[in-house]
């Protein structure tokens, strides 16, 4: 049985017309930029928000690879429901648990536990993921803080029962001068709090994007989450989760869309036979395929990194959530090339298609971009470079690569902020295994360029860092990514049990980790007929793309 | 009759002023409530753009297809839904200009000279590409033809006056059964015409994507295009010309979107700098704008070359619609990805034009199509691509760059299903790069001539040897884009040494841009630091109306 059985049972049959939470229910309410009720109905009753909630304050929270298999379930339905209903009161609630101790915990329990959602508020249009620059201020006053200034584009902040604010709480730069907060709705003063018109958006539409003007809005001391100051390090710290969990959410619209043009190009006839008779299809969803493999076996390993390795935490967080994002939304694009004309319209048998190729654009830009990624990556690189230098590889643990093994509670407490000067991920052994057919080659270059990866990284100047960095810099961090996720689908496969591995998808995503780093290397013929009759068996029988976890 | 792009410009310039019809907030509402551009259409026919449409000597302006290729990109650089809504009527015609009779290529100007709308029906319902699977069909009568069938997701259907489309005249098909017909609607008896809603579109919403189905409608005999059983031969000859107008539209939509990006990266801070000047924004930056430059010197080299050689544009035409378009795609990620949310929202002009963009790429042939049809002549191009270029071709090889000069008058009669020439451009690289090397002594990039040259002589080598099969390998395909590429290189390289408004800057940034090309999709984090001088940059080869400055 998989985690999200379940779950995708109460979303029931996605072709069926009749379903209200199946695609064309899901294309009305985008189309209509509705909240598509009868799905959040659903999955209140499923407890969603109890998912959220840590198993010691009462809820069923106790490792993020089962968020992720649920969020991804309803990500792979319609990703505006899982943006609208769930990942949004995820993100606020991680903010709430890394803050540790205090009553404020309580509450954002029982918020969630009873049903409620939490907007999470750090967005203004002039700073974006510069979040060290917020202005939003609360000021000190009479005991309490008085809050002016506005929040952007924040899901649900219309609508959510609670509200984590980011706001200044010194006008000092440097990382000590924001604090969170915890805000109910409705005990917010009336005349000092104004709600902006809802912000359209060309995807994720039934989404409830708002903003929120506050002008003196007092706030008694009780709300902060955390102490005066530690606002920027509670979000870095948060970040190391939501970073990792989201990237394996998205795979799911990646997998629909794969779903949806491989059952298209079985379907579709031209010059007397199918469309995927045509070889260059046939590459465009082996090419795909992989890169799905690639991305979702990247995306769990970080997941379970995160409980086992915490202190390492936030180097495959900001590895991980640039690099898988990256992969969907070409992946999506490149597949919506594929089926041409019937990409581009929004009514008709692939309808949906269009839904989501927009709906997947933010999975780069929202919740930290790529470049902001990267940019936290390049503070580690040199010390990681020296010390990959130095030291032999070493083997973490095998529970890191098997996805039934179970993991530890997460260490809320050890998710560092320096980050070490260790990635065991990084310097994993690569070559000293049997690899599956065809992939010794593709192997031995990775691990070549792994080599010369950390003599750079060890060079690296100290004015390569933060934004003013040179565009080589962010490119030696991108491959750092890259060797991560090879790294992942090679300890999958050294500890693979009977079929949690297979060596098709291994050699498949591992190729495609090889072409991210040197675009002329090219899936073999044998490799991608191997994978085409994976996916097409696997769709015919109405099987999962992705072995669960 | 004359066409004064001066005027057209004034005219757009004009109503794109305040909330004039093609403001970006008229243009935003359109589309948001999908409806048609009518005032816009008007505007254009108020502008004269559909004198373009008819050739001299049938009394119209299209003198030169670089002037017809500006103004449409002048248009698509506003409104992409406007600028296909009304050149569509060009693409139905182009047909007849190339295989009409005169009395009845006379006859359509006039009507296209007044106004008329005109569709091309190609399309239908499951049969996309596949035109030998087309179903519609036309019988001979004794009074003229009876049509049967219908064409779907087409253009203007439910509004053109006149539409041509491609019958089935023989049951066996084939690729001699089938022919082009001209269906004037408005002669057609009640009953047999039926338009087909209009499909709601992921972009150019506002577009009339719909199609039309005929149940034995009697066209008379004259409506005809060429004889019985061309049609096929006329619809791919005809493709040729309509392909080399696409890069047209997405240079509109690619020049569109830069300027939205530089606007708004010119201003936004990030990290206590404007975001347009942090490296890897700015590195981008360059390198979308290094992307326009290349689509602009494809497309107008591609424009001047339907003059100067049509008999190659069977290769030709299908470089600059595989290529133009791709590297328009390419580019719109990259500058999606720098927008960030505020590109996102549907108040934004960015998102549209995102979204309008991606049907060049679809239409009119897809890039897959192009390229087979390119693969498929390579071995033309690499058994002439050794040979020494004559006098004369060389001559007409520097023409293709200049800006100025007389053009000869388009001979549609010239244009071939395969080009047994070969691409003499490409033939010409050493010609062409032994001339920038002469003319300039100290070149920054020297060492990037060098690898463009290195990179033509090895694509020729490999086209040497090729031999087509069916259906086409995959592997296939990288050849294909990798003489685009050359193609591209050669055409920079033209332009170049040519009077239009271009430096060795340029030149350079435009090499480093061809050779990212040809090592595969390009990277995130380019190398050549030569973008960053460019990247606050605008199109040189078909500059975008003034008035544009504030990026909408
Ligand atoms: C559907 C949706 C839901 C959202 N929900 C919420 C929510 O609930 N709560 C919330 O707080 N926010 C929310 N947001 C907004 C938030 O996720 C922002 O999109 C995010 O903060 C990124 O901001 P930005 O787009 O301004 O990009 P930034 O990352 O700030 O980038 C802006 C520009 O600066 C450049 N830049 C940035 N860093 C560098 C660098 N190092 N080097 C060079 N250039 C750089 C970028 O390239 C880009 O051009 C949502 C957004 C969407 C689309
Ligand atoms: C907005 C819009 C306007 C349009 N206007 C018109 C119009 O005015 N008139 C008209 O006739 N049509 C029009 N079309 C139809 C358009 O030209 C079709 O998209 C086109 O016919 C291709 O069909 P298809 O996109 O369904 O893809 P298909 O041809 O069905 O192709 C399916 C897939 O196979 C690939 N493929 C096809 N052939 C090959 C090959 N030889 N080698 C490799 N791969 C291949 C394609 O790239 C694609 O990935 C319009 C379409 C749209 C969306």
């Amino acid at each position: 049985m998989a985690v999200d059985d379940e779950l995708v049972a109460l979303l029931g049959n996605p072709h069926d017309p009749e379903n209200p939470v199946g695609y064309r229910s899901c294309l009305k309410a985008d189309e209509r930029g509705e909240i598509l009720r009868e799905g959040e109905r659903r999955l209140t009753d499923f407890g969603l928000g109890a998912e959220f909630v840590p198993a010691d304050m009462g809820g069923r929270l106790r490792t993020l690879d089962r968020t992720v298999a649920l969020l991804r379930a309803v990500y792979a339905r319609d990703p505006a429901l899982g943006l609208g209903f769930g990942l949004t009161s995820l993100i606020a609630a991680v903010n709430v648990w890394a803050a540790g101790e205090g009553a404020l915990r309580r509450e954002a329990a029982d918020v969630l536990l009873g049903r409620g959602r939490i907007a999470s508020a750090y967005h203004e249009f002039a700073h974006g993921s510069d979040i060290a620059a917020a202005e939003l201020a609360a000021s000190p006053e009479c005991g309490g803080y008085v809050l002016t200034g506005h929040k952007e584009v924040v899901t649900n902040i219309g609508r959510a029962e609670a509200i984590l604010v980011y706001a200044r709480t010194s006008p000092a730069p440097g990382p000590r001068s924001h604090s969170l907060f915890l805000l109910r709705s409705a005990e917010l003063p009336a005349g000092a709090v104004r709600r902006h018109h809802r912000y359209p958006s060309v995807g994720m539409r039934s989404v409830q994007l708002g903003g929120l003007d506050f002008d003196r809005c007092r706030v008694v001391a009780d709300r902060r989450v955390g102490s005066e100051g530690a606002g920027l390090e509670i979000a870095l710290r948060s970040f190391q989760v939501t970073r990792t969990v989201i990237p394996g959410v998205l795979t799911g619209i990646l997998d629909t869309a794969l779903r949806m043009a491989l059952r298209y190009a079985l379907d579709r006839r031209l010059y007397g036979r199918p469309v995927i008779a045509l070889p260059r299809v046939r590459a465009v969803l082996a090419d795909v395929y992989g890169d799905l493999l690639l991305a979702e076996t990247f995306a769990r390993v970080a997941v379970r990194a995160l409980h086992l390795l915490p202190e390492q935490a936030v180097m495959h967080a900001a590895a991980v959530k640039y690099l898988v994002p990256q992969m969907i939304v070409a992946g999506v694009n490149n597949l919506a090339g594929l089926l041409g004309g019937s990409s581009y319209l929004r009514e008709g048998e692939h309808a949906y298609f269009q839904k989501l190729v927009r709906d997947v654009q933010p999975s780069t830009f929202g919740h930290a971009s790529g470049i902001s990624c990267l940019m936290s990556l390049l503070t580690y690189l040199p010390a990681i470079g020296r010390t990959a230098r130095q030291n032999r590889p070493r083997l973490p643990t095998e529970e890191m690569f098997r996805p039934t093994a179970p993991l530890p509670d997460l260490a809320w407490e050890r998710l560092g902020l320096r980050g070490g000067d260790v990635d065991d991920l990084f310097m994993l052994p690569l070559t000293d295994v049997p690899l599956p057919e065809r992939c010794a080659e593709v192997v031995e270059a990775i691990e070549a360029e792994r080599t010369s990866l950390a003599e750079r990284y060890a060079g690296l100047s100290p004015e390569d860092r933060g934004a003013a960095a040179r565009v080589s810099a962010y490119e030696l961090a991108r491959r750092y990514t890259i060797v991560l996720a090879a790294s992942s689908c090679v300890g999958v496969w050294r500890h693979r049990t009977s079929n949690d591995a297979n060596a098709t998808a291994t050699a498949g995503a591992l190729v495609r980790a090889a072409h991210l780093l040197d675009r002329n290397r090219e899936m073999s013929t044998q490799v991608r007929e191997n994978l085409l009759d994976e996916a097409t068996q696997r769709i015919e029988s109405h099987a999962r793309l992705c072995d669960p976890g | 009759m004359r066409f004064s792009p001066l005027a057209l410009t004034r005219s757009v310039v004009r109503n794109a002023n305040d909330e004039g019809p093609l403001s970006a907030q008229a243009v935003l509402a359109l589309d948001r409530d999908e409806e048609f551009p009518a005032e816009g259409c008007a505007i254009l026919d108020e502008a004269g753009l559909n004198s373009l449409y008819v050739p001299p000597d049938l009394g119209g302006a299209l003198y030169s297809y670089p002037t017809l290729v500006h103004a449409l990109a002048q248009v698509a650089g506003y409104d992409l839904t406007l600028a296909i809504a009304h050149a569509k009527t060009f693409l139905g015609a182009a047909p007849v200009w190339l295989a009409g009779e005169r009395a009845q290529a006379a006859r359509l100007a006039r009507r296209v000279l007044d106004g008329a709308v005109v569709s091309w029906g190609l399309t239908e319902r499951g049969h996309g590409a596949d035109l030998l699977a087309g179903e519609l069909s036309a019988a001979w009568t004794a009074d003229g033809w009876s049509l049967t069938g219908s064409k779907w997701m087409i253009n203007n259907a439910r509004r053109c006056g006149l539409i041509c489309v491609l019958a089935r005249t023989a049951p066996e098909g084939g690729p001699l059964g089938f022919s082009l017909l001209l269906v004037d609607t408005g002669e057609l008896p009640l009953g047999t015409c039926e338009r087909l809603p209009k499909l709601h579109t992921h972009g150019v919403r506002g577009a009339d994507i719909s199609g039309i189905a005929f149940v034995k409608a009697p066209v008379p005999h004259e409506a005809l295009v060429g004889p019985a059983g061309t049609g096929l031969e006329t619809t791919l000859k005809a493709l040729q010309v309509t392909r080399t107008l696409c890069p047209a539209l997405s240079i509109g939509t690619a020049s569109h979107a830069v300027r939205l990006a530089q606007c708004q990266l010119g201003v936004l801070e990030r990290y206590s700098h404007k975001a347009a000047i942090l490296p890897v924004t700015r590195r981008v930056l360059g390198q979308v704008v290094a992307t326009l430059w290349i689509m602009e010197s494809v497309a107008y080299v591609a424009a001047r070359y339907l003059h100067l050689m049509p008999e190659q544009m069977s290769v030709v035409s299908a470089i600059a619609k595989a290529l133009v378009p791709t590297l328009a795609d390419e580019a719109m990620e990259s500058l999606r990805e720098l927008m960030g949310v505020r590109g996102y929202l549907e108040t934004d002009m960015f998102q549209k034009v995102e979204r309008d963009n991606r049907i060049v790429a679809i239409f009119d042939g897809s890039t897959p199509v192009n390229e087979d049809a390119l693969l498929k002549q390579l071995p033309h191009l690499s058994r002439t691509g050794r040979d020494a270029l004559s006098e004369s071709a060389a001559e007409a090889v520097f023409r293709l760059g200049s800006m100025g000069g007389d053009l000869p008058a388009i001979e549609w009669q010239e244009l071939r299903l395969v080009s047994t020439a070969g691409c003499d451009l490409v033939r010409a690289v050493p010609r062409l790069v032994a001339e920038i090397r002469h003319r300039r002594t100290c070149m920054a990039f020297r060492g990037r001539l060098d690898a463009f040259e290195e990179l033509v002589r090895r694509t020729l080598t490999q086209a040497d040897g090729y031999v087509p099969a069916t259906p086409t390998p995959a592997e296939d395909f990288t050849l294909a884009r990798r003489y685009e590429v050359c193609f591209a290189g050669a055409a920079c390289l033209a332009v170049r040494l040519g009077d239009a408004p271009v430096d060795d800057l340029w030149l350079e940034a435009c090499l480093a841009r061809v050779m990212e090309c040809a090592a595969g999709s390009s990277s995130p984090f380019p190398e050549p630091d030569v973008y960053d001088e460019v990247s606050m940059d605008a199109g040189r080869l078909f500059p975008m109306a003034e008035g544009t400055s504030d990026g909408r």
